[in-house]
């Protein structure tokens, strides 16, 4: 499945974008029915003090969608490969800053733990290692029965697109991949793959791989937030020997967006810290 | 209306129709709370990004919680105004039975049809999968005789990607000189005629595969043509194999030897033409038959008990046997036997190679019959009376026996030849030889030294009398007047008598003290005998 995929490759691949600054590399990775364009708010910041990459999960935003493979993106590892790639690719071998948002928080994890050496810091917004409840020692905020509920949504929703009701689905296709015109509506997600993702997404449990994690975290949680509730939060913090939690005065589920100000703070105040291995 | 945060701020009495309660109950309340949970995961992972980011949205498709708790759903529009700096969402609702009615059966239509896709993606795939494993070349030439499918082994005896193959006409495929070959049989699978031809196909790598063909006409519901399958099967190896086993067949048809092959109980089961020349059974005759037909009755039991293990220990026999022909002579063949072993490594055939080598046997025979033989009487010559005698004086070892040797010599033999010619002298030593035959028991022996020189060789007579009898009646016989053609002859015969002693110590010494006593009885006047001692 691993293709040997020259660096360009993968550039085009994931949409990769180098914001060329001074300083350690800050990798973000955008969150389910997102694209890296949700980070504008929060790069500004970090213009001077670090080199910045950004880019799209293949699915999501400008990816080459040719390169979906319905099997390796039905796991979070899958996810986690484009990052190691990413990072491949331009060539990085350790002092790298992730920073994820959302399910990205588990594909960074995933990621560490595959090449530890290769992360200083991981910065966790809104982390949800396993959104389906496991009642009764587990709230996730979810049942199994949501997530149909959200693909019929998202059924819905992508209707008004181009060619999504022409029913395109490739007979030879390897990926069985939806061909579609894509709009900038939701972020530019293919319909196909963010099924896929939504599934992967939900369905994920990536609760015992917490304790494997080495590397310093930051986990920033939402005071309200529908997706990733503050109990999950310290579940978290709690299994992630020498984390730092910080709640932020935020409702909803994207501070980077709405309040990015407050989290260009948290950031900026744990990356000047020394950096510490987790113990 | 909300902030950033989407807490209500204020609700309109349109909105409390549908989802309940008063303006108190939601003010300063989470809009999520209108939602249920599926439209909250959506709100918060697709809405909110792009409210956030672009500050408007517009005909999102949601479910509203009613107050009944049914989801009704709702289209939404959303729009950002800022005012005094402070952000404000206001959120319009709105319900169109009609729309939404017609966009469901538009997505039902779009599931309905995606999922006949994936059928239909799943059984090419299925079919793919299938014709991909078949060793056979499979395709398909529509009426322009276009390829509009092609198998992996079809691709690969004619060096094309898939990619390229896909529209390319026939008659690139298969190149000038294949296509003018099969011409008439591409025509005849257009007229709706099902062709089947076998052809030699140089492939890329310059092999030459030998192939059959089928060219299957496809038809429409009206009978139409609208191209043909093609069905071609490497039968390269078949073709070999037949070469080989008609090259076996003719071996098996025109070989000089007899080839008999039964099964592990010795039934008969093939034989080829020189068998049954050899034997004069026809293969209808014999097969069927169990080997033993053949048996001549020469043999004993151990003669084939020996040969079985043979065959059991090295699966192969290798000797003479005399065997038994249809008219009941016997003949004696060369016969070899090889077992043939099945995969558990059991003999489960014979096949059983033989000639003939009677007449080959008889000459062996004649040859040494005239090596111990003179040539003129057929009796025995002076080595094989040696040999005789050596044989007596060897079994006087085991028991004590009487051995008497009478040594003749003709009396009157000269002038008979001189007078008569050798001829007559010819046909007087065979009369003589053949009266001295007829006094004599088989178990002794008469033998013709050269010239006019005779021994008797007497085994174990009863006594020195009966020997002496003997003798007079040789005197006798041999005197006897003979008549050629008018002419009369007559011999006499002069004998001397040895017998075995124990100082007697070769076949030599008793043949020469018999010879001793021959002079004796010439010495005393012929046509008498004579005792050595």
């Amino acid at each position: 499945m691993n293709k040997i995929s020259s660096s360009s490759n993968i550039f085009v691949r994931n949409n990769v974008k180098v914001l060329e600054g001074d300083g350690d590399v800050v990798l973000y990775a955008h969150g389910f029915g997102c694209n890296q364009d949700m980070w504008d708010r929060v790069t500004p910041a970090f213009k001077s003090s670090h080199k910045q990459v950004l880019f799209d999960y293949v699915g999501s935003g400008r990816s080459d969608i040719s390169a979906f493979d319905s099997d390796k993106y039905a796991s979070l590892k899958g996810y986690a490969q484009d990052v190691l790639d990413i990072c491949d690719a331009l060539d990085l071998r350790s002092g790298v800053i992730f920073v994820g948002h959302s399910v990205s928080c588990s594909v960074g994890i995933l990621a560490s733990i595959a090449r530890p050496g290769l992360f200083a810091k991981l910065v966790l917004i809104g982390p949800n290692p396993c959104f389906v409840n496991h009642a009764p020692e587990y709230v996730g905020g979810f049942e199994k029965e949501d997530l149909e509920g959200l693909l019929a949504l998202m059924d819905q929703n992508y209707i008004g697109w181009a060619n999504y009701l022409a029913p395109v689905v490739s007979a030879q296709g390897e990926t069985g991949a939806v061909t579609t015109e894509l709009s900038d509506s939701f972020c530019s997600t293919d319909p196909f793959a963010a099924k896929v993702f939504a599934r992967t997404t939900f369905f994920s449990d990536n609760r015992n791989d917490l304790p494997k994690v080495t590397v310093p975290c930051l986990i920033l949680q939402h005071r309200t937030d529908t997706l990733a509730p503050v109990s999950v939060g310290e579940f978290v913090h709690a299994h992630l020997s020498g984390s730092t939690l910080k709640v932020l005065e935020v409702i909803g589920h994207c501070a980077h967006m709405s309040d990015p100000e407050l989290v260009v703070d948290a950031m900026q105040e744990f990356l000047t810290l020394p950096n510490q291995t987790a113990k | 209306m909300t902030d950033r945060g989407g807490v209500v701020q204020s609700i309109n009495q349109c909105l409390l129709e549908l989802v309940g309660g008063v303006k108190d109950n939601w003010v300063a309340k989470p809009l999520d709370l209108m939602f249920p949970m599926a439209s909250r995961i959506f709100l918060q992972t697709h809405v909110w990004p792009m409210l956030l980011r672009e500050g408007r949205v517009s005909e999102i498709r949601l479910q509203l919680l009613s107050d009944a708790n049914k989801q009704v759903p709702v289209f939404v529009n959303c729009q950002k105004s800022t005012l005094d700096s402070i952000e404000r969402y206001t959120w319009v609702f709105f319900v169109s039975i009609e729309r939404i009615r017609y966009e469901q059966e538009l997505l039902e239509a779009r599931q309905r049809a995606e999922a006949m896709s994936v059928d239909l993606a799943k059984s090419e795939r299925f079919i793919r999968t299938v014709t991909e494993a078949m060793p056979s070349m499979i395709a398909y030439w529509d009426f322009q005789l276009r390829c509009q499918f092609a198998n992996k082994s079809y691709l690969e005896w004619f060096g094309r990607t898939p990619q390229e193959m896909l529209g390319l006409s026939i008659s690139t495929v298969l190149g000038p000189n294949l296509f003018e070959e099969n011409w008439p049989h591409i025509q005849g699978a257009l007229s709706g005629e099902p062709q089947e031809f076998e052809r030699a196909i140089l492939k890329p790598d310059g092999t030459v595969g030998q192939t059959l063909a089928n060219y299957i006409p496809d038809f429409n519901a009206n009978g139409d043509v609208l191209g043909f399958f093609a069905l071609v099967t490497n039968i390269s190896r078949l073709r070999e194999a037949d070469a080989a086993i008609r090259l076996s067949a003719s071996v098996f048809e025109a070989t000089m030897e007899g080839i008999m092959v039964t099964d592990a109980t010795a039934t008969i089961i093939s034989v080829n033409p020189a068998f049954t020349a050899l034997t004069g059974y026809t293969s209808e005759e014999i097969i069927g038959q169990n080997a033993r037909i053949l048996k001549s009755g020469r043999h004993d039991a151990a003669f084939f008990n020996a040969m079985f293990h043979d065959l059991r220990v090295s699966k192969l026999w290798k000797g003479e046997v005399w065997s038994k022909r249809k008219d009941g002579t016997i003949y004696l063949e060369r016969l070899c036997i090889s077992a043939i072993c099945n995969e558990a490594g059991v003999a489960h055939r014979y096949v059983g190679v033989c000639a003939d080598i009677t007449q080959q046997w008889n000459k062996e025979q004649l040859v040494q019959h005239m090596a111990l033989h003179d040539g003129l009487t057929d009796l025995p010559n002076r080595a094989l009376l040696m040999e005789r005698i050596g044989q007596l004086i060897a079994m006087t070892a085991r028991e004590p026996r009487r051995i008497a040797l009478l040594f003749l010599d003709l009396d009157g033999f000269k002038l008979v030849n001189d007078t008569w010619g050798h001829e007559i002298g010819d046909q007087v030593l065979k009369t003589v030889s053949s009266r001295l035959l007829s006094l004599l028991r088989p178990s002794d022996t008469v033998a013709r030294l050269g010239g006019d020189e005779f021994v008797l060789l007497l085994d174990n007579p009863e006594n020195r009398d009966s020997v002496a009898m003997i003798a007079s009646r040789v005197i006798e016989v041999v005197n006897d007047p003979m008549n050629f053609n008018g002419k009369t002859a007559h011999v006499g015969t002069s004998i001397g008598i040895a017998f075995f002693a124990k100082e007697v110590t070769s076949p030599d010494d008793l043949l020469k003290n018999a010879d001793d006593a021959m002079y004796k009885a010439k010495a005393a006047g012929k046509n008498t005998y004579r005792f050595s001692d």
